[in-house]
């Protein structure tokens, strides 16, 4: 399996004639450059820090936790050590090296404590070939873990990550970056996503980050918008909750961490509905 | 197919493409360089028109590095050339350059902006009217040629050499400048190095001979840098990124720095002390490591000069390393944390912290400081010195990790002529009171010409703006407009600059893909060079149509400044019977000019070992290979040169001293590499030094009077400054008890990241990007003046005030203003730069100037669109006007820091306003000279300068002598 890992982890680089050919090697549509920038650097950026900090950002400790391990190794972490290709090539070094309690804790740790959301998002959204290598690579790791055995504890990434803030209770600002935080709110939102929110509820889409498209959907409709957010959270927790045979607490994290983002969005919801209407009547 | 048979067939695959001897993955470290074009593709790659989106409309372009000619560092660009248009469509990175490695700044694509400027340069002008009236007329290059040369030749001829006066900002090629001095035979080279790091290299040049550090940043287990170099530090690019590598390894980061930066955003330690205190901290560190053990002892009894040290301060004991180990707990003792933290305004127990990080760091400590703190402070000079002190302690010197000299990271490949050293002296640049001056007192010019101690007959002023980057600008205005003073000034810029308005010519010189230049630089232990080029030059090289001149390539009538020397020079002596024609003639074909493809192809096949293998292997020439690929490593990981054996053939007739240098009557190997080098003295016998003895064995050692690293400066001493012969805290010109009561520090010499001194004020992707600089000032100072953000401030300093707006931010200490470099910028009629630059009214009453502004700017219309879209009008404050110049008395540093008082505006001040009195200025010049101890009085050999200093341009050595100095400047007054 150690080939395959190290094929897959080559296809999510820029595309090139070796992974042309890796592709063909594997059954996959070719890969276009336009395909791999719309998927990995507009859509699901392929970085581990991305999904599991706590403030939903590329680098930081999440990053620097990938780098421990190569450390802990030692080992000269490279520059982007929580970049996709990167760690399941490490993960194939260590696949050869025959060290399967560092195997098993990588696996966890720095895998499939983001992968099964990450790759999710990825089949919904990418052009070919990208889908299918999103599916071949989750059986892959799948395969891994029957293998290997369960999650003994949660992985490190996901203790202690803090809960949505209550826009009532703080700073509103801070909703629109936690739900765009997948290790607080349970939900990947990308660029399409928001698009495609902006089309179904008829509101202009603004031009800027996430952060920014979020924002003023949420100014333009509140109400339609975070119907909207629920929606999504519920969906996202029922996928999370289809992998909890095969991933146990880290699926429960993640679910858990979507239902919480359905109670807290319905009820703002709710409350802007009904200030509307207040508003309304006066 | 399921995942185990894909296994199998991947593994299959993998064992049959290795068995032909091919790469199966491409590895994962392609993520990042993967976004490069491959070099095999230049000639012909192919990139969507961002613009024709959503059409797929390709583009085919040819790619021809250069290199950046914004800040020092030299990062390599790649110039995207439209095949259909032959224009640059962007300037990307070159992977191919070992100190950049493909990335840049914003300041190298920004280039597009320069070459593309609307109000660029791009004739030589004539002024029409008195200097600064701003009226011009274009005239051609044969007769602004003909008129330097026949004027400059005079004064050679007449013996006015020391009329003649160079004087650059941005440096070009390494040594080029000075060797065509070198052939006119005069002592003409005027820096900008007195304004910017003289406090520094003299920091550095006292401990180690060589004055710059070379820090090995990626492989460091601590870093400790003196403010911000991760944003703006003197290799900005090459030095970040090597410094984010390591601490994704680990590595911890302390920062120094008053002010809140990125660079502090980004450190494990920030420490915000007192301005001037710096030295006072590193100190506290040193004593950590000294009482307590943590220093390599190995290493500093094989590499420090203690036995001199002690020979000389304490002659009455035993020189035996353990007395020197206690001598030195005795005299650094009283450098407590707590002595630092009552300096510093920084608590003791954050300074502890650090020592110990210091010292957990062994051989692995990567130390930086360049302007800051030294370039800030009376003493600034000593910062330098007690931060590379602790390198010193540790043993972190030329080490994996470590912080090297800059020399051994750095080739300067030996060119076709070498002209002999020139026989003058000149005092303007470096006058009888500086001795020991890293380097030329060039702030100092307008007060000394004014002083009577000379005249310039031709002054060029060379991709230099003094009037704006200088102290005291009013005062260069009053020199520069003086036509007894400065007989004839020309400007050779690629931009309008302040400077520029008071020339008598304006020569139009090339951005970085318009010129010539080799490069190396101290970005990693390693030693490369680079090709700065002309682009179209390259290109129609390439398609085999030659270039004989670079006019015909480059926009307009701009010019490669090399081949302008070079014809300049041929042209002072067209016959050759004054013997300067010799060094730009060519060798191929006696009797005509050196050309620049023979002049580079002469160095690339003779002066850079490896480069004619590593060309041929790629079926190519040297010159070939490096005006297509722009860059090549010489030699990676240069390790500890001091450690290096001296080979016994280079021992004959040596004779060593009682403190272990050896001296040697065998000739000194040519070496390939002229990077320049300190030359201490021979022996009396005059055998030239060649190593020292180290446990028995002579090693290289380093290039300082002893061959070691001299923690004890016997030049310090003997100069005058034995209170300095040992590293010292020196309290500043605005430590808390020098300054009156309502005085502040005011911090002027930080820089933005976008901007590059005052060259970047068309820079339109800069200039929105950082357009003003307003007063940084703490919440509580705030409070105190009654002022909030946006409101206008008075600062007043010694010779008159500013006016600016105020910001107010946690980022700066209480008790402490700042206000940044880059703004301010101005011009004195609509024409001109116009996207950074206000229009202002200058005005004069006897010794009083002042500044005001007539016309911001405002969006206009031009050929690039956007000018139309310019939306700021704030463009900051000229603050340098207002500064009086502070020469520090060692290292000659102008000290920038400003003791100033802070008040809410008065009615009828405006945004930017200045007003000076230059009699003041020059009173304030008078006291500054007081501390000054003269070579006339202190020389303790009768010279001018200790010979075996770094100068930029070196005089024979028997000019040093005062005696000579004083009988040619007789002579020339005859």
């Amino acid at each position: 399996m150690t080939e395959l890992l190290r094929a897959l982890a080559a296809l999510a680089e820029p595309p090139t004639d070796h992974t042309v050919r890796l592709a063909v090697l594997l059954g996959l549509e070719t890969p276009t450059p336009a395909a791999y920038t719309d998927t990995f650097v507009f859509q699901q950026v392929p970085y581990a820090s991305a999904y599991l900090n706590a403030d939903g950002m590329i680098g930081g400790e999440a990053r620097d936790r990938v780098a421990g391990f190569w450390r802990a190794l030692g080992l000269t972490p490279p520059p982007e050590p929580d970049h996709l290709a990167t760690v399941l090539g490490a993960y194939a070094g260590l696949c050869e090296l025959g060290v399967t309690r560092a195997r098993h804790a990588f696996l966890w740790e720095h895998l499939l404590s983001w992968l099964p959301a990450y790759l999710h998002a990825v089949r919904r959204h990418a052009a070919m070939p990208f889908p299918e290598w999103a599916r071949l690579l989750l059986e892959t790791l799948l395969n891994e873990v029957d293998e290997l055995g369960p999650a003994v504890v949660l992985p490190l990434h996901l203790r202690n990550v803090p809960d949505l803030a209550d826009p009532r209770c703080s700073d509103s600002r801070q909703i629109v970056d936690a739900l765009l935080t997948p290790a607080r709110s349970g939900v990947i939102l990308s660029r399409a996503d928001l698009a495609r929110a902006a089309h179904m509820l008829d509101l202009s889409l603004r031009a800027g980050d996430r952060r920014v498209q979020l924002r003023s959907l949420l100014e333009q409709d509140a109400p339609a918008a975070l119907a909207w957010i629920a929606g999504e959270a519920r969906a996202w927790q029922a996928i999370h909750e289809s992998f909890a045979e095969a991933t146990g607490p880290v699926a429960g994290y993640w679910a858990s961490r979507a239902s919480a983002t359905v109670a807290l969005i319905d009820t703002l919801e709710r409350d802007v509905r009904e200030a509307v209407r207040a508003g309304a009547a006066s | 197919m399921s995942v185990q048979e894909l296994g199998r067939r991947v593994s299959a695959a993998r064992a049959e493409t290795e068995a032909r001897g091919e790469t199966f993955y491409p590895g994962t470290s392609r993520i990042h360089l993967a976004a490069f074009p491959p070099k095999e593709r230049w000639d012909d790659w192919v990139e969507l028109d961002s613009r024709a989106w959503p059409e797929r409309r390709e583009r085919r372009y040819a790619l021809v590095p250069t290199t950046c000619f914004n800040c020092e560092s030299a990062c390599g660009l790649l110039a995207y050339v439209d095949k259909d248009s032959l224009q640059i469509r962007k300037f990307e990175g070159n992977p191919e350059h070992p100190g950049s490695r493909g990335r840049n700044c914003a300041k190298g694509p920004a280039t597009l902006n320069q070459i593309t400027d609307p109000d660029r340069i791009l004739h030589p002008l004539k002024r029409a009217g008195a200097r600064g009236e701003g009226r011009w007329v274009q005239v051609t290059w044969d007769e602004v040629l003909d008129h330097l040369a026949a004027r400059i030749r005079r004064a050679i001829v007449e013996g006015r050499r020391n009329e003649i006066m160079y004087h650059v900002g941005r440096p070009g090629e390494d040594g080029f400048t000075e060797r065509i001095l070198a052939a006119w035979g005069i002592d003409g080279h005027n820096s900008h190095t007195n304004i910017c790091s003289s406090s520094a290299r003299a920091g550095y040049a006292f401990w180690m001979g060589i004055d710059r550090p070379s820090p090995d940043y990626a492989n460091a287990d601590v870093i400790l840098l003196i403010s911000a170099h991760l944003e703006s530090g003197h290799y900005f690019n090459p030095h970040a990124q090597r410094i984010m590598e390591a601490k994704q390894k680990g590595a911890k980061v302390i920062v120094l720095d008053t002010r809140m930066s990125n660079t502090t955003t980004h450190a494990d330690h920030w420490l915000a002390p007192y301005p001037g205190s710096e030295a006072a901290i590193l100190l506290a560190i040193a004593n950590h490591l000294i009482q307590h053990g943590r220093y390599n002892r190995e290493f500093v009894r094989r590499w420090w000069n203690w036995a001199e040290y002690m020979s000389a301060e304490h002659p009455d004991v035993l020189a035996t390393f353990a007395n020197f180990e206690h001598a030195l707990k005795e005299t650094y003792r009283d450098y407590t944390f707590e002595y630092a933290a009552a300096e510093s305004g920084v608590e003791a127990s954050a300074i502890e912290d650090i020592a110990r990080l210091v010292a957990s760091a062994g051989t692995r400590l990567a130390t930086h400081t360049w302007r800051s703190a030294g370039s800030g402070n009376l003493g600034g000079w000593e910062v330098a010195r007690c931060l590379f002190m602790l390198n010193a302690l540790m043993g972190a010197v030329a080490t994996e990790g470590g912080t090297y000299p800059n020399a051994w990271n750095k080739f300067v490949p030996r060119p076709i002529h070498v002209p002999p050293h020139p026989r003058t002296w000149n005092e303007l640049s470096w006058p009888d009171e500086y001795p020991l001056a890293m380097f030329e007192m060039s702030f100092l010019l307008p007060h000394l010409l004014k002083e009577g101690r000379g005249r310039l007959d031709v002054y060029f002023t060379r991709v230099y703006n003094p009037v704006w980057t200088n102290p005291d600008g009013f005062s260069w205005i009053e020199m520069l407009k003086d036509e007894s003073l400065v007989g004839l000034h020309v400007a050779l810029t690629p931009t309008w600059s302040e400077t520029a308005y008071f020339a008598d010519y304006v020569l139009p010189m090339g951005h970085a893909s318009e010129r010539h230049d080799i490069h190396s630089y101290e970005t990693h232990t390693g030693q490369w060079i680079a090709l700065r080029q002309p682009i179209f030059r390259a290109l129609r090289e390439r398609l085999g149509d030659p270039v004989g001149d670079t006019r015909e390539v480059n926009p307009g009538e701009v010019w490669e400044e090399n081949e302008f020397w070079i014809e300049l020079t041929w042209r002072i002596d067209p016959t050759g019977e004054l013997g300067i024609r010799q060094y730009v003639e060519s060798v191929e074909i006696p009797g005509t000019t050196l050309g620049l493809d023979e002049y580079y192809r002469y160095i690339f096949e003779n002066s850079v070992p490896g480069l004619p293998a590593r060309a041929a292997a790629a079926g190519t020439t040297p010159l070939e290979f490096m005006r297509r690929f722009g860059a090549y490593e010489i030699r990676a990981c240069v390790g500890a040169l001091h450690e290096e054996p001296v080979p016994a053939s280079e021992l004959a007739d040596s004779m060593e001293n009682r403190f272990g240098r050896v001296h040697t009557t065998a000739p000194a190997r040519l070496s390939p590499n002229i990077v320049p080098l300190p030359t201490p003295a021979p022996d009396e016998a005059g055998r030239r030094p060649v190593g020292v003895n180290v446990d028995g064995q002579v090693l290289r050692g380093f290039p300082t009077p002893s061959g070691r690293l001299e923690f004890y400066s016997s030049t310090l001493a003997g100069w005058g400054w034995r209170e300095h012969a040992i590293p010292t805290y020196v309290k500043s010109h605005v430590h808390p008890a020098r300054l009156a009561d309502g005085e502040m520090p005011l911090i002027s010499t930080f820089r933005l990241p976008v901007h590059i001194h005052t060259r970047s004020a068309n820079a339109k992707w800069l200039d929105e990007i950082a357009h003003t600089n307003p007063l940084w000032l703490h919440p509580s100072d705030a409070a105190r003046l009654r002022v909030q953000t946006g409101d206008l401030v008075r600062v007043t300093t010694r010779i008159g005030h500013l006016v600016v707006k105020a910001w107010v931010t946690e980022g700066i200490r209480p008790g402490v203003v700042a206000c940044s470099h880059h703004m301010g910028r101005w011009k004195l009629s609509d024409d001109g730069q116009r996207q950074m630059m206000r229009t202002v009214a200058l005005r004069q009453s006897g010794t009083e100037w002042d500044l005001a502004t007539t016309r911001s700017v405002a969006p206009f219309e031009s050929a690039d669109p956007d000018t139309r879209r310019i939306w700021w009008t704030d463009v900051g404050v000229h603050q340098n006007l207002a500064f009086p110049v502070q020469p520090d008395p060692v290292s000659g540093m102008h000290c920038w820091h400003q003791a100033v008082r802070v008040i809410k505006a008065e009615v009828g001040d405006r945004q930017g306003d200045i007003a000076v009195d230059i009699a003041r200025s020059h009173e304030i010049f008078k006291e500054w000279m007081q501390l000054a101890r003269p070579a006339a009085r202190y020389s303790p050999d009768r010279t001018r300068r200790p010979y075996w200093l770094l100068r930029p341009l070196k005089p024979a050595r028997d000019v040093y002598r005062l005696s000579l100095v004083e009988t040619a400047t007789a002579g020339a007054i005859r």
